[in-house]
This record gives C-alpha cells, sequence and structure tokens, in this order.
C-alpha cells in the first residue's frame, strides 16, 4: 500500500511490447563485393592514367577497376562523346593560336625588317 | 629666308629624316608627312624622303598615292631599292599581288644582302595575309 500515486510512478514497467513470435526478416539485399586493396590503388592510378589520354574516360574505368559495375557503360560512352568532342574543339583552338603565333612572327619579322631597311637609307643619306 | 638658302649637313638631315620616321611610328602622320615634303623639297632628287613620303601615305591606306611617290623616286634614280620595294608593298596593297611578287623577288635575285631584299622576303611571306585582309 502506501501513496497512490508514488505506487503508479515506483511500480516498474511492464513490457508492453509483444514478443515476436517469428523471427524478423533479414534483408535480402546483397552488398557488392568489395574490392581489395590492391584493386582500389590500380584502379586510382589507371583512372589517373587514362584521365591523361581521355579526361572523363580515366574516372569511369577506375571506378570500374575499383569496383563498380557495368551499369555505368551508358555514362560512360556519353562522357567519352564528351571528352572527343573536347579534344577536337581543343585541337581547333589550337591550331588557331598556333596560325595566330604565326602571322605574329610574320609581321613582327615584317615590321623589323623595314625599320632596319630605313634605318640604313637614312645611315647613308647624302645631300650630294 | 629663301628655300635655297637653307644648306643643312648630312647630319642634320639624317637627323631630321628620324625625326620624321619617328612621327610616323607614332602615327602622328600629318607631322612625319610635313617633314619628308621639306626635305623633298630641298633635295628633290633624292629617293629616300620620296619614298618615306610614300610610306605615311602606306599607313593612311592611301596606296595609289604611295606607289605614285616610289614611282615619282624611281623617276630620279631608278635603282633605288628603297623605292622599288615600297612602290611593289604599294602593289601588294592593291591586291595587284603577281606584280608585286615579281619585283619582289627580283630585288632579292638581284640584291640579295641588302636589308631591303630582307624587308622584300618579309613581305613575301605575308603576302597571304595582306591579299585575303578584307576579303572575309
Amino acid at each position: 500500500m502506501g501513496d497512490p500515486i508514488l505506487n503508479i510512478v515506483q511500480q516498474p514497467q511492464q513490457q508492453t511490447e509483444p514478443v515476436p513470435t517469428t523471427p524478423p526478416i533479414a534483408p535480402t539485399q546483397t552488398k557488392p563485393k568489395e574490392p581489395g586493396t590492391f584493386g582500389k590503388i590500380l584502379g586510382s592510378v589507371l583512372g589517373g592514367a587514362m584521365n591523361v589520354i581521355a579526361p572523363g574516360a580515366g574516372s569511369l574505368i577506375g571506378g570500374l577497376i575499383r569496383g563498380g559495375g557495368l551499369n555505368y557503360a551508358a555514362d560512360m560512352e556519353v562522357m567519352l562523346q564528351q571528352s572527343a568532342l573536347q579534344q577536337s574543339q581543343l585541337i581547333g583552338v589550337q591550331m588557331r593560336v598556333s596560325d595566330q603565333t604565326q602571322q605574329f612572327a610574320a609581321v613582327s619579322n615584317l615590321l623589323k625588317a623595314k625599320h632596319d631597311g630605313e634605318m640604313t637609307a637614312v645611315s647613308n643619306f647624302k645631300s650630294s | 629666308m629663301k628655300l635655297n638658302q637653307l644648306k643643312p649637313s648630312d647630319e642634320e638631315l639624317r637627323v631630321i629624316l628620324e625625326a620624321g620616321f619617328a612621327l610616323r611610328y607614332t602615327r602622328r602622320l600629318n607631322e612625319a608627312a610635313e617633314i619628308f615634303r621639306g626635305i623633298t623639297a630641298l633635295l628633290p632628287e633624292s629617293d629616300v624622303p620620296r619614298v618615306a613620303l610614300g610610306t605615311v601615305e602606306l599607313e593612311r591606306g592611301n596606296f595609289a598615292d604611295a606607289q605614285a611617290d616610289c614611282e615619282e623616286a624611281l623617276r630620279y634614280d631608278p635603282g633605288s631599292l628603297y623605292a622599288r620595294v615600297h612602290r611593289a608593298e604599294a602593289l601588294l596593297f592593291q591586291r595587284r599581288r603577281s606584280e608585286a611578287e615579281t619585283e619582289l623577288k627580283t630585288v632579292i635575285a638581284d640584291h640579295p644582302e641588302s636589308p631591303h631584299s630582307r624587308t622584300a622576303r618579309a613581305l613575301l611571306e605575308v603576302a597571304d595575309l595582306i591579299c585575303a585582309e578584307g576579303e572575309g
């Protein structure tokens, strides 16, 4: 007996949750196979090397080797196309820069030759 | 004082000519032309001030006038390489490319070591650029 209010508070909490009759179902999804340390390192190295040749493709190839799947093949194809486009644009820009450098050198050479010719004409100048 | 009373020394004339070229380089073309005209008046038979006047006309884009100045210089001094090369330059800017190239190649063949031949070679190198300019 005692204080009813205190009794309620002091009364040990009863387990109200029903005891499951069946064990919980384990998740059916299986984790992808984790690559080893060697695979991770090899993937990083090859990815970096491929990025030099084809920017973007290296990251994908590296990702595949590090444990990615072939689900990214479509993405990789898109990225390779973008990479090829960027490469061709870069080559075009390089060619234009090369042409302009060549033109600048030719004009600079002409201006120098004209100046030298004029200075020669002045230094040989005689009134009679 | 009259013009025929002026007797500048060669050194003074060279300094005045250099001043004219300096003015042309700084795009003060009227003042440069004034100087070259003055020396031409003093020494009408000299090729240098006349061709220099022609180069001012080239800078202004008056290619026919530049050609006329160079031809006037050649009338007094037919062997002037300076006049021949700049006449060819004026022809090149008037798209008379074959005439210009023939003249430049002749200058190079006849006087390969001359500084004017170096100008001629440099002009041949930029002939494509000059003739393509304005076409596109």
